[in-house]
């Protein structure tokens, strides 16, 4: 294992065990959140046997596709969990609503772009969705549990999530740019924002699956 | 734009966006506090108010007792007494209907105590003059002149720690118990213990009778009355503990917060 692979990867592992640790209390969020990290790892190892066998068969080095798929799933995955937590048929209104330019930039990611080329358009509405409506929950956990929010596992999430989308947008937007004319500024930007906040964000869901654990029981809704 | 500066500029925008959520989620944390504090301050005004409520019902409630009170002791009592004195008059009018007169003035007589007790306990001057032990004396004799239920009272200690207005709020709750108990409950014994002293005031109040499933009667309806002694006891500062068994008894227990 290199230093990198070690600090691209040690918050996920942090939160699978954390998750592990939690599942016999999880409810169906936290479960989608969980099932989205062992995705994660999934793509992670994916990505990773890809270049190694185009490396071996000296084919172009390309695994965008990869990231490319786990990235619709990821927002499927987070979409879900964010849809358990909706009780009001306006709230659900309003979601497909904001869902729908999502869907419509993918599908033009889909038709416009090669599979090939990471679909920075879309993720960059992905970030905004995502941003928009865990803030709403973020909103709502705090209002309803104003004295004890920062034992609720779900806020530490919620935060974990927002920061992630809000922070590598930016450098995901000006992805496909940075990839065609600055690879090697693309690989230090992938360190020092990308990898830097996905650790972020998965050691606060780490966080969240331990305050879960350490609950005498299983939680009500958000 | 050279490397250093899309370097710089992409870490600087997403540091921004950062900053930006940290912001939100501070701000939020801020309007729910802000939130919390505005409900405890309605659920404190709300509390007030019925306070306020309870306070001048029970003050409208206290005179027209005490009007009645006063009737009773003016009104009816007089005619007591001229009743009395009428009956002292046949009496020597006609010696030979002596022995008929006294039976009827022997009734005369204990329908003349009842009334002054009854006009006693209705008088809030007089509760608050006498105190809650001696007129939580004065209405168990009343209620042992009833005959049935059998009331048994045992009393500890002499001094009442709470207030007049607590006391008097007592006073009427267990008016009210112990009217409920003979009314609905069938009881063949009340059984009355007071405790107090200084510092502590447990006043328990059971009964032989039906009893009543408590959730399912407080989820109903028809409990107002119910109700109505808890919050009354609360707004007073008193607790009331309430147990009860079906076919075995009720009893309450009021005890100072």
């Amino acid at each position: 294992m290199t230093w990198r692979m070690f600090y691209e990867s040690f918050g996920h592992v942090i939160a699978l065990i954390a998750g592990g640790f939690a599942f016999t209390r999880m409810q169906t969020f936290h479960k989608l959140l969980y099932l989205q990290i062992l995705l994660y790892a999934l793509s992670y190892v994916s990505s990773y046997l890809v270049i190694t066998y185009q490396r071996t068969h000296q084919l172009t080095l390309n695994n965008l596709w990869v990231l490319n798929s786990y990235s619709a799933i990821e927002a499927a995955c987070l979409l879900l969990a964010f849809y358990t937590q909706l009780y009001q048929k306006r709230e659900k209104q309003v979601l497909a609503l904001l869902v729908l330019p999502y869907l419509v930039l993918l599908l033009y990611d889909w038709s416009a772009h090669s599979i090939y080329s990471f679909y920075s358009l879309s993720f960059y509405a992905e970030c905004v969705l995502f941003v928009l409506i865990y803030s709403y929950l973020l909103y709502r956990i705090v209002h309803r549990h104003p004295t004890e929010w920062k034992t609720k596992p779900e806020t530490w999430m919620v935060i974990g999530l927002m920061l992630y989308y809000a922070g590598t947008a930016p450098y995901m937007a000006l992805f496909n740019l940075l990839n065609q004319s600055h690879t090697k500024l693309l690989y230090v930007l992938h360190l020092i924002v990308n990898d830097l906040l996905c650790n972020a964000r998965y050691l606060l869901l780490a966080l969240g699956f331990w305050l879960l654990y350490k609950q005498n029981k299983p939680l009500q809704r958000a | 734009m050279n490397q250093e500066e899309i370097v710089l500029s992409i870490v600087s925008t997403s540091l921004l966006m950062l900053l930006l959520i940290v912001i939100i989620a501070i701000a939020f944390v801020i309007s729910a506090r802000q939130k919390l504090k505005q409900e405890m301050l309605l659920a404190e005004t709300k509390l007030q108010y019925e306070q306020e409520l309870r306070q001048v019902e029970n003050e409208v409630s206290e005179q027209m007792m005490n009007r009645l009170s006063q009737e009773l002791h003016d009104n009816i009592g007089q005619l007591h007494t001229a009743m009395h004195i009428q009956i002292q008059n046949q009496k020597l009018d006609h010696p030979e209907l002596k022995e008929r007169f006294e039976t009827v003035e022997a009734y005369l007589g204990e329908a003349t105590r009842q009334l002054k007790i009854l006009s006693r306990t209705l008088n809030y001057d007089y509760l608050g003059h006498a105190g809650l032990l001696n007129t939580l004396d004065i209405e168990v004799e009343r209620l042992k002149n009833l005959k049935r239920p059998e009331v048994s009272f045992t009393k500890e200690g002499s001094i009442s720690p709470l207030t007049k207005n607590q006391e008097l709020v007592v006073f009427r709750l267990f008016q009210e118990i112990t009217q409920n108990a003979l009314r609905h409950s069938g009881a063949s014994k009340l059984k009355l213990s007071l405790n107090c002293s200084e510092n502590q005031f447990r006043f328990s109040i059971s009964d032989n009778g039906k009893g009543f499933d408590v959730e399912n009667t407080l989820a109903s309806a028809k409990s107002n009355g119910l109700h109505n002694i808890f919050k009354r006891a609360e707004l007073a500062g008193l607790k009331i503990k309430l147990q009860s068994e079906l076919e075995k008894g009720t009893t309450f227990e009021i005890s100072k917060l």
